[in-house]
């Protein structure tokens, strides 16, 4: 988890475009295995994909709201141990805040 | 005579460089003297060659332009008999035994085009304009949703008074208005072209499909059927899905009115435009393709005399060439035609029908038919409620899911899982649970007794026990009051 807070302090002044395989990326790195779906929220329904799996799908998956333009699927939240899971939300939206 | 400012906005909305830049080597994707030859050159196939592109079509790819010539000319009855079982398993093995419901709900007739098939053209002076204010629309939205629709195509006419502006705040009141349990949750849009720029003030309000139907992919016909007006312009609406694609809209129908041309030639260029589109777009077609057969309009005469009218029996065969051509693609069939045309036509591979669709302006509130407000006549005027009934008859289970487009399952993503046969994983689960909400929120009492079987048969036919356990909690949750889950 410190790696992802060290990787969101030097996320200031990325190019946004850059953010998501970014964030994804480290992701992984810090949960290998995790398996995470990337959307671009458009209005009060359309989570249009934008990055990660589209082979897998889990029953129960995360559903996260990265505020109001990014939404998160994580198909095995499992590996996240459940105290990270706040953390990481917190720190995600962070990140995106401004996109 | 129109106004200067319609002028002045119509001389704004085609950007050519929006056109050009989808051009192959300066020409578009309508290779005409191609499409005929390849038609010639494909007449009387054999038996075999015929059975080897149906197992191509089973295997879920999709044909090229010699397959589906082929397909085409077929004059084998047994043959077709083949062919229509095989529509039927491509779309069981792919979308499973469900039919997704929508409304259509027009929304202007205001229109600056010359159609010269269409009741709303600009000249003809018997069609009745409107269009809706924001109120009005909220009692159209509310009446459909007592209904139990959750799914809407809008359809608008081209014209200033219903640009872009209009139509994204069209939607932003189509999902916020609620009635009781009910609420629209899938907003589709059938407009004229756009640009990449306007369209993503659609995008931003959370449109599902961007539909637009090119109507004739032929030339000459087209350039005959519009004579005048912003559709006169057959490259901008040859890539008014391209645009959508680009401005991040990754669910686009198309679609070819038949009788404009030859039948045979529009299914080859809705080949030609899915092509188009998964070689532009990353092996990402059309959402949806859709095959409306001209009908009879209020003043409109060509409606009735085209020589490329299509008979029942041709509308049939060219639906499941569309099928067998593009495995993995929804497919519309809409209340145009008769009951007893599309509960015939559905079992050939469709997914997706409408049902108590009233194409009035304004009609759904006042619950009745006004033919002068239509841009054409409907076939099927069967309820929402009977129309399920009868796809339980016919062992379908309605679905009015969104799920996919609202948990990022779109347009790659969506026609990855598609292209595997896959999404009735996802899909039937989905199918089961608003099935369910549909008939405890809004089902008569006969159609419960007729239609409620589909809920366990299609529970007991789901893959393995972990959905079994997951829909069955999601069941109980419905039961007790909660509404709108899905997986």
């Amino acid at each position: 988890m410190s790696d992802l807070q060290l990787l969101f302090n030097a996320d200031q002044g990325q190019d946004k475009a850059d953010i998501i395989p970014s964030l994804d990326l480290l992701l992984k790195q810090t949960y290998p295995g995790l398996q995470t779906r990337w959307s671009r929220v458009y209005g009060r329904r359309r989570w249009a994909h934008i990055y990660g799996s589209t082979e897998f799908f889990s029953l129960n998956p995360l559903r996260i709201e990265l505020g109001p333009n990014y939404g998160l699927y994580i198909d095995n939240p499992e590996l996240i141990p459940q105290h990270d899971i706040e953390l990481l939300i917190d720190l995600l939206k962070s990140a995106l805040v401004f996109m | 005579m129109e106004s200067l400012a319609v002028k002045q906005w119509m001389d704004s909305v085609i950007k050519p460089e929006q056109i050009e830049k989808y051009y192959n080597h300066g020409k578009d994707f309508i290779d005409e003297p191609f499409i005929q030859e390849t038609l010639l050159k494909n007449q009387q196939p054999d038996q075999t060659r015929i059975r080897e592109i149906i197992a191509k079509s089973l295997e879920l790819q999709r044909l090229d332009f010699d397959e589906t010539a082929a397909l085409l000319n077929c004059t084998d009855e047994d043959l077709w008999q083949e062919m229509y079982a095989t529509g039927l398993q491509i779309k069981h093995k792919v979308y499973g035994r469900r039919i997704v419901f929508f409304a259509p709900l027009y929304v202007s007739n205001n229109c600056v085009n010359s159609c010269v098939y269409c009741g709303y053209r600009h000249e003809n002076k018997e069609t009745i304009r409107h269009q809706l204010t924001m109120p009005e629309l909220e009692a159209e939205i509310k009446a459909l949703v007592a209904k139990g629709h959750k799914r809407l195509i809008m359809v608008y006419g081209e014209h200033p008074s219903s640009d872009v502006h209009y139509i994204a705040e069209t939607l932003k009141v189509a999902y916020a208005t609620k009635l009781g349990n009910g609420e629209i949750r899938r907003v589709n849009v059938n407009a004229a072209p756009m640009s990449i720029e306007d369209l993503k003030i659609l995008r931003d309000v959370g449109i599902g499909t961007f539909q637009v139907f090119q109507e004739t992919y032929h030339h000459a016909t087209y350039k005959k059927m519009h004579p005048r007006g912003l559709k006169a312009n057959m490259g901008w609406r040859l890539y008014a899905s391209h645009r959508a694609m680009d401005a991040g809209v990754d669910d686009v129908g198309i679609g070819a009115l038949f009788g404009l041309a030859d039948w045979k030639f529009e299914v080859m260029g809705l080949l030609a435009h899915t092509i188009d589109l998964e070689e532009k777009f990353g092996g990402v077609g059309p959402h949806t393709i859709s095959f409306p057969r001209m009908q009879p309009a209020v003043n409109t005469p060509f409606a009735q005399k085209s020589p490329n009218l299509v008979d029942n029996d041709t509308f049939k065969k060219l639906v499941t060439v569309i099928r067998l051509s593009v495995p993995y693609t929804g497919m519309i069939l809409t209340a145009r035609e008769t009951a007893e045309v599309r509960n015939d036509v559905i079992n050939v591979g469709c997914t997706q029908i409408d049902a108590d669709s009233n194409i009035g302006i304004g009609a759904y509130s006042k619950d009745k038919v006004e033919t002068n407000s239509q841009q054409f006549m409907l076939g099927d005027q069967r309820s929402l409620d009977e129309a399920i009934r009868d796809m339980a008859k016919m062992g379908y289970i309605t679905s009015f899911c969104t799920a996919d487009y609202r948990c990022g399952r779109t347009g790659g993503c969506f026609m990855g899982i598609a292209k595997k046969g896959n999404i009735h994983n996802l899909c039937q689960p989905n199918a089961i649970l608003t099935f369910k909400e549909y008939l405890l929120d809004y089902a008569s009492e006969e159609t419960r007794k007729e239609a409620a079987y589909l809920i366990d048969k299609e529970f007991a036919a789901l893959p393995n026990e972990n959905i079994k356990q997951t829909v069955q909690a999601m069941l109980e949750r419905i039961e007790a009051g909660e509404r709108d889950l899905f997986l």
